[in-house]
């Protein structure tokens, strides 16, 4: 079984080097521009919320007979917008999206994604980007991969356009893996990695781990810095990497501007001469800047798209479902209500109108009225956008827990009868205003209503997102009712491990051996389509408990306007990835 | 005069010392650690990582003790590094406070360029419509939100009239006046707006009770053109109270340019300061409370000594 899947990675490394090949003979190459700014804080409702929006080359897509880069035209600079200034420019710096989109323009990672034109998000795979082939043992533990030869940093002191290689790998590996370094619990999996020579490293797993390559691509992890970085030159200064595209200047609260590597891995692309990405905090100043012509792209809200097409016809709009998983979590409390009885959590669930929660956050009425293609997808525990191991909640493969998504104000009070709760109880409903943007709150408001509806009878406490949401209720030190977003994982496999197993995020400090036991199981079974079905399982188990309950927020389409000389928009990357920078703004083109 | 400057430069101290102290304690006392929030929400509960990132960023110690240090820092000029991006306080406030300064300058040039003629010639014509015209107009530009007019203005300029739109990005004055002045424009009228009616209610006020002395009408039994008595004679004393007025919106200022900041996109004081509070960026939060304060000392001594200069019978000693 091991060996299908190794085979599958294998398959799709030749398939993208098959096409790579193809590009360069043909000028072609693939896609967009990566949002930095998704994750903004306060547009959550405009998915790729800021300019660089979230598209991507079609590396491993089959090749068409249509050649999607014969007209591309090469030069111009592309002008986004995001909504705040990274943190830090030093990839290790700070956990922000904003330093992880910044870092994606900058550097490589062992693999990106395949993101691109003719590739459905279900088939969303990580593939080469500083490796050149990867192999696994049988016994899917050990991993050898080797580096490309072609690959160099950027040609600027004191690196000056050196190759990479192993050193820089190890050097990498150091921070990710470092104490501080709160991301290092993502890699804890890998027991041991060496460096034979100067294009090899070698990893050894703890245990086979079906989302090995994953990780390796996630844009949060591991992001390949020169060894000069210490000492040398200082990284939370100075960024110098070996992706497409080079720092021309940063300035804080004003702009940064990139200028593309010429001698990037991938020879042809980028195809753009630089991208410069003003950083506008509010919303309608970013969009007044794209209606006036400044920029190229910008995220626009669901509420303004109409008019906006309207006023501006040429536009281009690219409506994408986020990898964002809004869920309803309960305090582990033993004393509490739905501890006493699983039946409450049910009965929680079935208070929610999640048909009008997409109406309510997402437009959807109106939009499908204007003839825009807009998703009506539920999120399960698994986020609707994440395609490749979502379960239809409203479908019949989710069973007989189906109902409990279903909106039925009368079997939820039958439920709370049967708990022992027949005039309800009294609780706290808690949240936070300030981070997630109008339609997050917009449905964290609503919630209220529901729940008062079948008698819970709410105390609300809109939360500091820094000072208590993010510190203390997300990670379980809350009393009551509590609604908020998980963190968005680029793979599957993060939400279970998280939400069941021990550690110090399980949100409301599960314990379901069932559910623990096959997250666990899922992370070790290379066989794709089984372990497609496991996630599956995994969500119909958390519905027949509800031990979190899924709601609507981030299920919705969120929509990106492109200016008519912007070319190539309409392929899709990971969201959630944050790694548009190296997957998709290289293959984007102005036609002006 | 030099005496009296000197005492109060020395009463800044204790002030300077009291504000610091308390800033220091409060932003440790909102709920939350910055330390969980540094560590993100992937090892929130992890020991190691805390202790690590605590020692990483000069946090161990009792407050008393990290007190101290902060202090021994600032006497150095040193405002510390930013616990979010690592940069030096110092360096980011000397790019971003000439930016605040100038929007401020100006807001308070609009702010008196549109109050005091305003309530002068309300004064002078009390209770005529020209005085309820220019009442209800400053009283209306005081109600306007900043930050709703703000967007209003902005929103409505990307949509009717795109020429309104400010820049994309800043550019300071000395190298593109003219871009410069495009995107500090309509943020400095709009604080200057909000900070006008409050000083033309006063200057009306102030103007009504001068001209009601009697070295006025002294001036006009002597037969002096209604010009000479009221410039000359009226204003210069009916401004003294406004001066101060003025003087002690400079906190409100510094308020107001938080937000217009982060509408206009401008990299200010203002922007920087939202930032930090919402990262819990000590430092930051420290060493912008510590400039402001010290803007706003120095100001009202500012102030106090302006008097001597519009009225000569005060003299300090």
């Amino acid at each position: 079984m091991a060996a299908e899947y190794w085979d599958r990675y294998a398959r799709e490394r030749r398939s993208r080097r098959r096409f790579l090949g193809g590009a360069v003979a043909t000028g072609a190459g693939a896609a967009g521009l990566a949002l930095v700014g998704c994750g903004d804080d306060d547009d959550d409702d405009a998915t790729p919320k800021s300019g660089l929006a979230t598209n991507t080359p079609a590396p491993n897509a089959t090749p068409t007979p249509t050649d999607p880069y014969a007209g591309a035209k090469r030069g111009g600079t592309y002008k986004a917008d995001q909504a705040g200034d990274p943190p830090t420019i030093d990839p290790y710096g700070n956990l922000s999206f904003l330093t992880k989109g910044f870092s994606a323009f900058i550097y490589s990672r062992l693999f990106k994604y395949n993101a691109g034109a003719g590739v459905k998000k279900s088939d969303l795979l990580p593939v080469g980007d500083l490796a050149e082939s990867s192999e696994a043992s049988p016994d899917g533990l050990t991993w050898t991969i080797k580096l490309r030869k072609d690959a160099k940093f950027h040609n600027v002191a004191p690196v000056n356009g050196r190759a990479v290689t192993s050193d820089d790998v190890k050097f990498s590996w150091g921070r990710a893996t470092a104490e501080a370094n709160t991301n290092r619990s993502q890699l804890a999996f890998v027991d041991k990695v060496e460096y034979p020579d100067a294009s090899t490293v070698k990893f050894t797993l703890k245990a086979p781990n079906a989302a090995f390559l994953d990780v390796l691509a996630d844009a949060n992890l591991l992001w390949i810095m020169p060894t000069e970085s210490k000492g040398k030159f200082n990284p939370a200064q100075q960024a110098i990497g070996s992706g497409p595209w080079m720092l021309d200047s940063y300035q804080p609260s004003v702009v940064i501007k990139y200028k593309k590597n010429p001698a990037w891995h991938v020879p042809g692309f980028p195809l753009m001469d630089a991208i410069e990405s003003a950083i506008i905090p509010e919303y309608a100043n970013r969009l007044a800047q794209f209606q006036a012509g400044n920029t190229d792209v910008s995220g626009v809200t669901a509420e303004d798209i109409v008019s906006v097409k309207k006023a501006m016809a040429n536009i281009n709009l690219y409506g994408e479902v986020s990898q964002l998983l809004s869920m309803v979590f309960f305090d582990p409390d033993p004393a509490s209500p739905w501890a006493k009885d699983p039946r409450v959590k049910q009965a929680v669930s079935m208070a929610i109108d999640r048909a009008g929660l997409m109406d309510l956050g997402y437009n959807v009425k109106k939009l499908k009225a204007e003839g825009l293609a807009v998703s009506e997808r539920w999120n399960n525990l698994i986020p609707a956008g994440m395609e490749r191991f979502w379960l239809d909640p409203t479908g019949s493969a989710q069973g007989e827990t189906k109902k409990y998504f279903e909106y039925n104000v009368k079997e939820a009070k039958a439920l709370l009868a049967a708990a022992g709760f027949a005039n309800g109880f009294e609780t706290v409903y808690q949240y936070t205003a300030n981070r997630y943007g109008a339609a997050f709150n917009a449905i964290a408001e609503a919630h209220i209503g529901f729940l008062n509806e079948i008698g819970i009878k709410t105390t609300t406490d809109v939360q500091d997102y820094a000072s208590k949401y993010v510190t203390q209720t997300f990670v379980g030190n809350f009393k009551g009712i509590a609604f908020g977003y998980e963190t968005p994982f680029p793979e599957g496999g993060s939400y279970p491990n998280r939400m069941f197993t021990e550690n110090a995020s399980n949100h409301s400090k599960i314990v379901d051996a069932e559910l623990a036991a096959l997250a666990t199981k899922q992370q070790q079974e290379l066989d794709p389509a089984k372990r497609k079905e496991m996630f599956f399982e995994i969500q119909r188990k958390n519905a027949a408990k509800m031990h979190y309950v899924p709601s609507n927020a981030g299920a919705g389409t969120g929509w990106t306007a492109f200016q008519a000389w912007v070319k190539n928009i309409d392929v899709a990357t990971v969201p959630g990835s944050y790694g548009g920078g190296t997957e998709t703004a290289p293959y984007r083109w102005l036609d002006k | 005069m030099q005496r009296y400057i000197l005492r109060r430069l020395l009463l800044m101290i204790p002030t300077l010392l009291g504000v610091s102290f308390v800033v220091f304690v409060i932003v440790r006392a909102v709920p939350g650690d910055v330390v969980d929030l540094i560590a993100g929400d992937f090892g929130a509960a992890d020991p190691a990582t805390k202790d690590a990132i605590r020692k990483e960023f000069g946090l161990e110690g009792n407050i008393i003790s990290q007190y101290i240090r902060w202090l021994g820092d600032i006497v150095q000029f040193d405002l510390g590094k930013s616990l979010i991006s690592g940069r030096t306080v110092t360096s980011e406030l000397s790019n971003r406070l000439p930016v605040t300064f100038q929007l401020g300058l100006m807001a308070i040039f609009f702010s008196l360029l549109i109050a005091v003629p305003i309530g002068i010639i309300s004064a002078i014509r009390q209770d005529t419509w020209a005085d309820f015209v220019g009442r209800s107009f400053a009283i209306g530009l005081l109600a306007a939100p900043g930050f709703w007019l703000a967007i209003l203005l902005i929103s409505m300029a990307g949509r009717y009239f795109t020429w309104g739109v400010p820049p994309t990005t800043y550019v300071e004055f000395t190298d593109n006046p003219i871009g410069n002045l495009k995107l500090m424009l309509v943020p400095s009228l709009i604080l200057g707006g909000g900070l006008s009616g409050s000083v033309m209610r006063f200057t009306r006020s102030t103007m009504l009770e001068t001209l009601r002395q009697d070295y006025i009408r002294t001036a006009w039994s002597k037969g002096l053109q209604e010009r000479v008595i009221i410039v000359r004679h009226a204003m210069r004393n009916a401004l003294i109270p406004v001066v101060t007025v003025v003087g002690l919106q400079l906190p409100i200022l510094v308020g107001g340019t938080v937000i217009i900041e982060s509408v206009y996109s401008i990299p200010g004081m203002g922007r920087y300061y939202i930032a930090a509070i919402d990262s819990k960026d000590y430092p930051v939060i420290q060493g912008i409370n510590i400039i402001v304060a010290t803007v706003v000392v120095f100001s009202n001594l500012g102030v106090d000594l302006l008097y001597s200069v519009i009225d000569p019978r005060i003299r300090y000693s």
